[in-house]
């Protein structure tokens, strides 16, 4: 999949370039707005991660000149300004999705993958891993065709884990991921540890493999390699 | 007392102080007057008798109704004598006998002529001073009475135009006020110097409204790098020491950022940036919403028990009704005991959120104070509840505290009121005014 990062911050597209190259995809950064004018006319992009507010434009202009000229690129918006008339103009100007700076790149990792999932591959709803398969639609996961009794939270994590795998997930980019933005106190890690927990306890008992590993201190990994134990 | 008040109370001294004064006046100059003018004439009657004595007329008892006497003396007197007698046994009630006695000389005879008069007494001027006072004062009082109320309407209608306009203002909407004009020199500068201090006061606020916008806004981006390496480090391999480290920076960074985005938020309520004109109907939302924290709540270890009345409906922006919930459970959830219970109720009237939980170290009122912790809370930033004190503010909703036992119960009036007793932590000004 080919990303065009659209950031005027040096540093943050650095970063974010580094961490979509090591997910696997193939990644652009354009720092302002002529540049990416200049770059979406030439080439195509499966997805542009969108930066509004830029030195020389604002990105919602890009927008239109995209819905404008057709072009059926995912796009993701990812803004500073957490105003909710960006938002909604962001959506409604085409954008398929609004992520809030500052975010966690697993965050934007699984928003890609989900807009991946909804645009492109049409009506497939089936994710799968080895054993396991996800139904994104209706929030059913199954261990060797066996349904697993899983929350919608559970569901949520086992999705983001296999989204990220490989990579070690901070207990507050879970939480964050499930529980959302604003709510003050659940960056409360019990609840992150007691989900991972569940979840893990489900999918052995369904005869999974237990790919869920603690990282000391930090968190934990999806290890699509090696099994747990 | 109203400045109109007392402006007519000292107009009204100083015109008691004028009649007192001007009524001497008037009686004085008056009788002296009336005085005067029937002596000179008397004294024209004598001169006439004189006159008709000289030629050896007869003089009549009368003249002109006035009683004329003709008595010879041995000496005559130098000058005219007048006499005024007041007195009951003369004359008619209220009337006074003026007498004027001259003394001629006729063909060597000494003659005193006394006339007398019949004038009117000082209690008869007094009299008919007395009722044109109390006319006087009647039309002073009504006319004072009635133009105070009136004029001062008209007068005085700027300035109450300008106390109304001040009282309304508020700051929050960032409105300058613009005062009517006035001819009155006093209300021109106070409109002036109030129109100065209140536009200053503006656009104090607005430069620190936005400086504050800025910062929060700019620290997003450092705060986005950071997260972003830190998530880059903790893929490379670490050793268990430098992964606490990383742990801990990733914690500070977490806090950082919610405390950012918490007072973003505040900023962004207090702009009115969520507005709603459409209902919705809390107890959908509300279900939802406790049916979220139901696995939290189990871990927990508590119990909830809600009562919520169907199809109750708000008009309130989703996203802010999702945020007050949402606020109002996780906080009844964090500041819980073991084995703890929490109720929710929701009727047409007003919300309740009743949790157990440990007694307040603090006073209750710091529980809605931006970055007041009931008790050390690490994973909270302490902002919960100064949310939904401004959400409750923005939309006039009453907002109460109160504590039964170990309960500590949250109530939030949509019409503006609490039913039951309780502390009132904010409630609508509108409201609190009229009652």
């Amino acid at each position: 999949m080919k990303i065009l990062v659209v950031e005027d911050n040096h540093d943050l597209a650095l970063s974010t370039q580094e961490f979509l190259l090591r997910e696997g995809y193939i990644c652009e950064i354009s720092a302002s707005y002529t540049e990416t004018v200049e770059k979406l006319s030439i080439f195509t992009y499966d997805c542009v991660l969108l930066d509004i507010m830029l030195p020389d434009g604002n990105g919602l202009e890009v927008l239109d000149m995209m819905k404008s000229e057709h072009q059926n690129t995912n796009i993701l918006i990812t803004s500073a300004k957490n105003s909710l008339d960006d938002k909604i103009t962001g959506l409604e100007g085409g954008a398929d999705d609004y992520l809030t700076k500052p975010y966690h790149l697993s965050e934007l990792n699984a928003r890609i993958r989900t807009i991946y999932r909804r645009k492109t591959l049409q009506g497939s709803a089936l994710l799968r891993f080895n054993e396991l398969e996800l139904n994104t639609n209706t929030f059913e996961a199954f261990v060797n065709g066996q349904l697993l009794d899983l929350t919608r939270k559970e569901f949520d994590l086992l999705l983001y884990f296999i989204i990220n795998k490989n990579r070690v997930l901070s207990r507050q980019a879970i939480a964050t991921h499930l529980w959302g933005d604003y709510t003050d106190d659940l960056s409360n890690f019990d609840f992150v540890y007691q989900h991972v927990k569940n979840l893990r306890k489900k999918i052995s008992q369904a005869g999974g493999n237990d790919y869920v590993t603690t990282v000391y201190g930090m968190g934990y990994k999806f290890n699509a390699n090696e099994t747990g134990k | 007392m109203k400045l109109v008040n007392k402006f007519t109370l000292w107009y009204l001294a100083i015109v008691l102080a004028c009649t007192v004064v001007g009524t001497m006046t008037t009686y004085h100059t008056i009788k002296y007057r009336i005085d005067k003018a029937s002596t000179e004439h008397l004294k024209q009657v004598n001169r006439q008798v004189a006159e008709d004595l000289k030629k050896g007329k007869p003089v009549p008892a009368y003249i002109n109704t006035r009683a004329v006497s003709v008595t010879e003396v041995a000496k005559a007197g130098t000058a005219d004598e007048v006499s005024r007698v007041c007195g009951k046994n003369e004359g008619k009630p209220g009337e006074a006998v003026l007498t004027v006695s001259s003394y001629h000389t006729i063909n060597n005879k000494n003659y005193k002529i006394t006339t007398l008069d019949h004038v009117p007494s000082s209690e008869e001027v007094l009299t008919g001073l007395e009722i044109s006072i109390i006319w006087k004062w009647a039309m002073i009082l009504g006319l004072i009475g009635i133009s105070a109320r009136f004029v001062s309407r008209i007068i005085l209608g700027p300035f109450k135009k300008t106390l109304k306009q001040v009282d309304r203002f508020n700051l929050a909407q960032k409105q300058k006020l613009e005062f009517e004009p006035t001819n009155t020199a006093e209300f021109r500068e106070l409109n002036a110097f109030l129109k100065k201090m209140t536009d200053k006061a503006v656009d104090d606020y607005v430069s620190l409204k936005e400086f504050s916008e800025n910062a929060s806004h700019e620290l997003q981006t450092p705060v986005a790098i950071m997260r972003g390496k830190l998530e880059l480090l903790m893929q490379s391999g670490v050793s268990g020491q430098q992964a606490a480290m990383i742990t801990d920076v990733q914690n500070a960074v977490e806090k950082l950022s919610r405390i950012n985005s918490s007072l973003t938020l505040l900023a962004r309520l207090e702009n009115h940036e969520y507005h709603s004109n459409t209902a919705i109907c809390i107890s959908e939302v509300l279900k939802d919403t406790v049916e979220d924290y139901e696995e939290l709540i189990e871990m927990k270890g508590l119990s909830v028990h809600i009562a919520i009345e169907d199809d109750v409906q708000l008009i309130l922006h989703k996203d802010l009704l999702v945020l007050l919930l949402n606020n109002l459970l996780s906080n009844a959830i964090r500041h819980n005991i073991t084995g703890g219970r929490i109720e929710v109720f929701l009727n047409q009237n007003q919300l309740t959120v009743r949790n157990t939980g440990p007694r307040l170290e603090h006073p209750s009122a710091d529980m809605f104070q931006r970055f007041k912790k009931g008790n050390k809370c690490e994973q909270s930033v302490g902002i919960g509840l100064a949310i939904v004190k401004q959400i409750c503010e923005l939309h006039r909703y009453a907002l109460s505290y109160a504590t039964e036992g170990d309960w500590h119960i949250l109530s939030v009036g949509f019409k503006g009121k609490i039913a039951a007793a309780g502390e009132v932590v904010s409630q609508s000004p509108l409201l609190s005014e009229v009652a």
